[in-house]
């Protein structure tokens, strides 16, 4: 039986009048490697969605013919089998990302299926992908390398016999991809079928046995890999590795530091340095150069490794980091690694007027900027379309058409390529060109960086290592594993906290204790005890400098704002005047009265803090899970938290973006102001959507069932102290909330029962 | 006195058991009950006739009902949480008339002593009486001798009451008797003379304790010198249904002062204490004593005591509230204290000291009964159907919602960095500011959701997730979350219904301007009533106090207008996002 059967399959989109797929007849057996390519937008990535059975569950379209993995419908099988029969890794392997830890990732799918063993079988899959062997080590901590092999190791974990890849290497440079095309092929030899869909050829024709080309939703061609029709793939806008004219040609790169092009006739753009850049908590800088200098026509390519400072020299440039002095004559534009965040209008024409639109040019200018932009990219019959609902390629032309109608000098470029085919990336890069403006791009594709580019520089360990004047090849490969050392992810830092010590329920009570004793309390004296009751596990866990300060200000916005607000609308008598403002007074008592009232707040946030920095976020969730709060609930949340960072740094590239294109956002009318801020959204959103697809596809692929209960990989056990410290702060709250509950009442005049006058006086006098 | 100790002794053996039923004694002066348990009602029944009922506040054991007794035996029914029904005769050997003898009148009834000498403190130059009350227990002839002057009283019924009232002269005593059937009795009423300006400055109000319980000790439960009353429609509800502490019996004092004056002077003296509350000059309504209608419009509650020569004493002066006539809020009133020394017309000491009273807001309570009702729900839905939903939908709309909780987390956070400098200058007031950000930017948010997912059960997901999110990266978990998050849930699923935007798709393909009415009627009307029940829990909860304009103005705009404007945004963009999603 094969490991995939294709009979007459195809698929229509839900808003496509004809299929995207159809036709496909194919078998895959056991123990293959096969590549599937073709030009952008060709139906590669639906047909292997198609294969993974996500189209026929999520897809709201028709699913034509039939597919079969090991013999059953794809879109059929339960999560668990889903798990066991086969695996999907997509494009970009931060979306894909599960859990927290690198063992976490792995026994996922175990869990899913509830294997045996998981521990071990953790290190082996591990050792199996060359994955660092600690089980705790955060995955924000990786390579981008590391995280695709990663997501891949996890998505084989439950032995699944069919594997499937979409563009895996299109985020990593070439050593990272001929290290995961080496795995692969393990794989396979190992007698699981491989389907790998990708664009970079000369990284994966060496080592698959198969490769099926399509185009227009059908599959073309499929030959072995000596036998592939070049003549075919020019056609496509691809092509054969080797037969490149530029191929032969050579970058004489020379080592060291070369800030400044050897022309010196042409007019200075930029000029910037000496650039350093360290993101926090890291070990090492991240960007340590001297200088760089962007001369008019001048087309710099940056090369390096994942990691190698090449996205923090650009941000530096762009004013994302404060790195040193940049002194720029003219406009710089820069654009995103993704380029989806520079898109945040209703229409492509919205989209590629904004920019002269914001530089107070006329009707007729502005339609003339947009017109040749839109026909310098190719995108004149989109104009009308919402850039969100464009195909990826289409969308990235869009981004570069609305930087070329802002006539930007200098143009900045982060990896714009990844994904891309080689027709659409051509047509891009000529686009761009231009005697009056400069233009820096990050790359991994050396022969994208011979063809366009002037000048090379190649990058390592945040400084520059050699540059050359574009005439041949390119420089030698590099270290991944180093690369993966060096390539924390900015701004990122993975909380982990040492296993021990109290267990996370029991802490949950104690906050939850907490809070109920802020309501409970009243006095200035009980609830200042309760605030140094709680203030005092932070002493113990030491708090880090970050959380101080966030700390300190949230205590003073909290204790501020409460005072100010019962001075002013303290409503009991007597009452002093304290400030006299028109006619807002600020009462004497009801300062007092909020000094004591912050109390409360301070100790359930101080409780808060303790509660946050001293138990890791996966412990806190599965402590909820032990809790009975409901495994998928409790599981999209954890997901949907360690997205935050990337989400808000989504959220400050299109800030920077937009005002990089149009006038300061302050600078406008509240109304104005206010709309655009939600505008902003609409790329942040549009990026979550694909995100989210992301996410379930591999959550889809790893047997995620929000009901079914899983093995759980971190028991824990409630020791004598903490049963003890539990019981103790249950019967203190409980007693204490219910005399106030008696107390109230009582002065509700509900119930008045002779024999508790002395509780009600204590609780008067004490809570 | 040997009766009473022996019925104590009985009651001290019989708790060492279970709670004996109260021992009863009847005698010349009415009904004695002594108890274990506090007395709360006595009622005194002959022949199927109730001669006498009377409650008791506080948690007194003992309890005394004056009234004259037939000579047959009474019926004596007593409330001790449980009722006893006990019976007793009065001796046969007493005098068929009881007299007693007011010295100066307006003093305490005392009985008449048997033979020998009255002392009474008398103010040169003023004029004072002596009443001598007749109570008939069976019909007789009573002939008394007041001074010079002889008078004959016929007593022709059980209970006839008769009141002699004479002038008491300060320069001398006067001779009382009293000549019965079975006996006589003589008394020699002796004045000592004392200036009336003299006694101002002997006698000293020394402590003066409000509230009080019946006994004079401080009522501990609640604040000093206060009025605290629940809210006004919460009384309502209480007397209405007959329910509670004063619901039952309304009668009751609210408390009581206790006033304690020192007399430094040779002799004893006696006083009244007069207590009563003003409102502006005029006797406030709500304090007045309207249960005995004995003012006369004076407003004026009044107690008499005997202070000794050189020592303390305190009477406790009882407080009443007509609670139904007294605003919400914090109110006031002026009580004012007098003590006159009897036979003075004049007080010689005055205290007047403002009497504060705060009422809760009906308006709170219902606010928050609401958000009770409401959180309840709301976690009730949620805990039926999230398991429903995790179960039917699928992973794509799962992960999608946990994107927008993300998106609606890194709002949160950003705009709480924000507000927390704002807060530091607008204080209360920056939630108006960083509201326009952050109200907006997550509803529109929630309503561009609600666009992608048009059902029941996406608002609570998304705001399940944003909270537990919120609790794992910040700590932020609290009982009282059930209360602000379950109602959240509960208005805003109930509105996006009502609004028809979680009853399928269908409306999102209308006009522009009909999804923007429906949005807006959805999140904006969802919005008013949980800022309203958050504002309300936040007061009960928190014991925060807010001015009536600053809750209009939070309900106005961050509960309202700027909700109406998120969706005014989120109409065109979500339905951009749209084409994303399919």
């Amino acid at each position: 039986m094969s490991a995939l059967t294709f009979q007459g399959a195809g698929y229509r989109y839900p808003s496509g009048e004809e299929p995207a797929v159809q036709g496909v007849d194919l078998a895959v057996e056991s123990g293959q490697l096969v590549l599937l390519t073709g030009p952008t937008g060709c139906g590669k990535s639906t047909l292997i969605r198609l294969a993974a059975g996500l189209l026929g569950r999520h897809g709201g379209g028709d699913v034509l013919g039939s597919v079969e993995v090991q013999g059953e419908d794809p879109a059929r099988l339960t999560p668990a089998d889903r798990a066991r029969q086969l695996g999907f890794v997509s494009q970009t392997p931060d979306r894909q990302l599960l859990t927290a830890t690198t063992g976490d990732e792995i026994a996922f799918p175990l869990e899913s299926v509830g294997a045996p063993g998981i521990a071990s079988r953790v290190t082996q899959q591990l050792a199996q992908f060359g994955l660092p062997g600690e089980h705790t080590r955060s995955t924000q901590a990786l390579s981008g390398g590391q995280k695709q092999r990663l997501v891949t190791a996890s998505a084989m974990a439950a032995g699944a016999g069919l594997l499937l890849l979409d563009e895996p290497l299109a985020q990593l440079d070439p050593a990272g991809a001929a290290a995961l095309m080496a795995r692969l092929r393990g794989v396979a030899d190992a007698g699981v079928a491989v389907v790998v869909v990708e664009h970079r050829l000369s990284a994966t024709l060496p080592l698959v046995d198969r490769v099926l080309v399509m185009d227009g939703g059908r599959i073309v061609a499929d030959s072995s890999p000596a036998q592939v029709d070049a003549e075919l793939l020019g056609r496509l806008g691809m092509r054969l590795p080797g037969t490149s004219p530029e191929r032969n040609a050579s970058v004489p790169l020379e080592e060291g530091d070369a800030r400044e092009s050897s022309d010196e006739e042409r007019r200075v753009l930029l000029e910037a340095g000496p650039l350093r850049h360290r993101y926090r908590e890291a070990d090492q800088d991240a960007l340590d150069i001297a200088g760089l200098t962007l001369r008019a026509g001048e087309r710099v390519a940056l090369l390096g490794a994942n990691g190698s400072g090449k996205s923090t020299l650009i941000g530096a440039l762009a004013g994302e980091h404060d790195a040193g002095a940049v002194q720029s004559r003219g406009r710089v534009l820069d654009l995103p690694q993704d380029p989806d965040l520079a898109l945040f209008s209703a229409t492509v024409r919205e989209e590629l007027a904004h920019g002269a639109k914001e530089q107070r040019l006329g009707d007729r200018a502005v339609q003339g900027r947009v017109a040749a932009a839109a026909a310098a990219t190719s995108v004149q019959d989109l104009l009308d379309r919402s850039p969100h609902a464009l195909s990826r390629g289409q969308r990235l032309r869009v981004a570069v058409a609305a930087m070329l109608a802002c006539e930007p000098d200098i143009v900045l470029l982060d990896e714009p390529t990844s994904g891309q085919d080689h027709g659409h990336v051509e047509r891009m890069m000529l686009a761009l060109r231009s005697e009056e403006r400069a233009l820096l791009f990050a790359t991994h594709d050396e022969a994208l960086a011979q063809r366009h580019a002037t000048r090379v520089l190649r990058m390592e360990a945040g400084r520059f290592v050699a540059h050359g004047e574009v005439r041949g090849d390119a420089a030698p490969a590099h270290d991944e594993a180093a690369a993966g050392a060096a390539s924390a992810i900015p701004g990122s830092m993975p909380r982990s906290a040492p296993r021990g010590g109290l267990d996370p329920r029991v802490r949950i009570a104690l906050l939850i204790c907490v809070g109920v004793l802020a309501v409970v309390l009243s006095r200035a004296s009980s609830l200042a005890t309760l605030a140094l009751l709680c203030a005092f596990p932070l002493l113990l866990v030491g708090v880090p400098r970050r959380w101080l300060l966030r700390g300190g200000l949230g205590l003073l916005a909290i204790v501020w704002s409460t005072v100010l607000s019962q001075g002013l609308f303290y409503a009991e008598l007597p009452r002093v005047p304290l400030v006299r403002a028109g006619p807002l007074v600020i009462w004497t008592e009801g300062v007092l009265w909020g000094l004591v009232q912050s109390l409360r707040f301070v100790s359930t946030l101080l409780a808060g803090l303790a509660l946050v920095i001293s138990t890791s976020p996966d412990r806190l969730y599965s402590a909820l899970l032990r809790l009975r709060i409901p495994y998928g609930l409790a599981f999209l949340s954890s997901m949907a938290l360690r997205t935050v960072p990337e989400t808000a740094r989504s959220a400050l590239i299109v800030r920077r973006a937009r005002a990089r294109r149009g006038r300061s956002l302050w600078a406008r009318s509240p109304w104005a102001w206010l709309r655009l801020e939600v505008e902003m959204l609409r790329p942040v959103v549009a990026e979550s959507l694909r995100r989210a697809r992301s996410l379930a596809e591999a959550l889809d692929s790893r047997g995620f069932d929000p009901l079914v209960p899983r093995t759980e990989r971190h028991p824990s056990r409630i020791g004598v102290g903490g049963w003890g410290l539990l019981g103790t702060a249950v019967v203190v709250t409980a007693t204490l909330a219910a005399g106030r509950i008696l107390f109230v009442l009582y002065s509700a005049e509900v119930l008045y029962l002779p024999a508790l006058r002395p509780l009600y006086g204590w609780v008067r006098a004490w809570l | 006195m040997l009766r009473a100790l022996t019925i104590a002794c009985v009651l001290a053996l019989g708790g060492c058991a279970q709670p004996a039923a109260p021992a009863v004694e009847c005698d010349d002066v009415g009904v004695r009950v002594v108890s274990v348990e506090p007395v709360e009602r006595v009622e005194v029944w002959s022949d199927g006739d109730r001669l006498a009922r009377r409650s008791f506040p506080g948690d007194s054991t003992e309890a005394r009902l004056a009234l004259p007794l037939p000579a047959s035996e009474v019926e004596v029914r007593v409330w001790t949480g449980e009722r006893h029904t006990l019976r007793c005769t009065r001796p046969a050997d007493e005098p068929l008339v009881d007299v007693q003898l007011a010295a100066p009148a307006g003093q305490t009834l005392a009985p008449f002593p048997e033979t020998g000498r009255v002392q009474f403190v008398a103010f040169e130059g003023a004029d004072a009486s002596y009443a001598v009350v007749l109570t008939a227990r069976e019909p007789s002839a009573v002939t008394l001798r007041l001074g010079g002057e002889r008078l004959r009283v016929d007593m022709t019924a059980p209970g006839q009451r008769e009141v002699i009232t004479r002038p008491l002269p300060s320069d001398r005593a006067t001779e009382v008797v009293v000549e019965g059937p079975r006996a006589v009795r003589k008394a020699t009423l002796t004045p000592w003379t004392v200036g009336a300006g003299q006694v101002g400055e002997t006698l000293a109000l020394t402590d003066l304790v409000f509230p009080t319980d019946a006994a004079g000790f401080v009522d501990v439960a609640r604040p000093e010198g206060r009025v605290t009353l629940p809210g006004l429609g919460w009384t309502r509800l209480l007397a209405w249904a007959g329910l509670g502490t004063r619901g039952q019996d309304r009668e009751l004092p609210w408390g009581w002062h206790a006033v304690t004056l020192r007399n430094a002077g040779e002799k004893p003296l006696d006083v009244a204490v007069a207590s009563r509350v003003l409102e502006g000059d005029e006797p406030a309504e709500a304090f007045r004593p309207v249960v005995r209608d004995e003012d006369g419009g004076t407003g004026l509650v009044t107690a008499l005591l005997r202070i000794p020569a050189g020592g303390e004493a305190t009477a406790v002066v009882p407080l009443f509230v007509t609670a139904a006539v007294l605003p919400e809020g914090a109110s006031e009133f002026t009580h004012e204290l007098t003590v006159t020394p009897l036979g003075l017309s004049k007080p010689v000491l005055t205290r007047t000291q403002p009497l504060r009273v705060s009422r809760g807001s009906s308006w709170v309570a219902v606010g928050f009964a609401l958000a009770l009702m409401a959180a309840c729900l709301g976690v009730g839905s949620a805990l039926i159907g999230v398991p429903r939903w995790l179960r039917t939908w699928s992973t794509t709309d799962l992960t999608t919602i946990a994107v927008f909780a993300t998106l609606g987390f890194v709002i949160t956070a950003f705009t709480a960095v924000l507000s927390s400098g704002l807060a530091a200058v607008l204080g209360p007031f920056s939630m108006l500011v960083t509201g326009l950000l952050s109200d907006c930017l997550r509803s529109a948010l929630l309503a561009t959701l609600i666009v992608l997912l048009p059902r029941r059960g996406t608002a609570t997901v998304f705001l399940l997730l944003g909270w537990l999110m919120g609790g794992v990266a910040l700590g932020a978990f609290s009982p009282t979350d059930f209360v602000f998050v379950g109602s959240r849930i509960f208005w805003l699923e109930l509105f996006l219904w009502i609004a028809g935007l979680t009853r399928g798709g269908a409306w999102r393909d209308g006009s522009p301007v009909s999804r923007f009415v429906r949005l807006a009627g959805g999140f904006a009307g969802a919005s008013l009533l949980s800022m309203a029940g958050s504002l309300a829990s936040q007061i009960v909860l928190f014991r925060l106090y807010y001015a009536a304009w600053f809750v209009l103005l939070m309900l106005a705009l961050p509960g309202f207008l700027y909700d109406v404007l998120a969706c005014l945004l989120a109409t065109s963009f979500a339905a951009s996002l749209r084409e994303v999603q399919s």
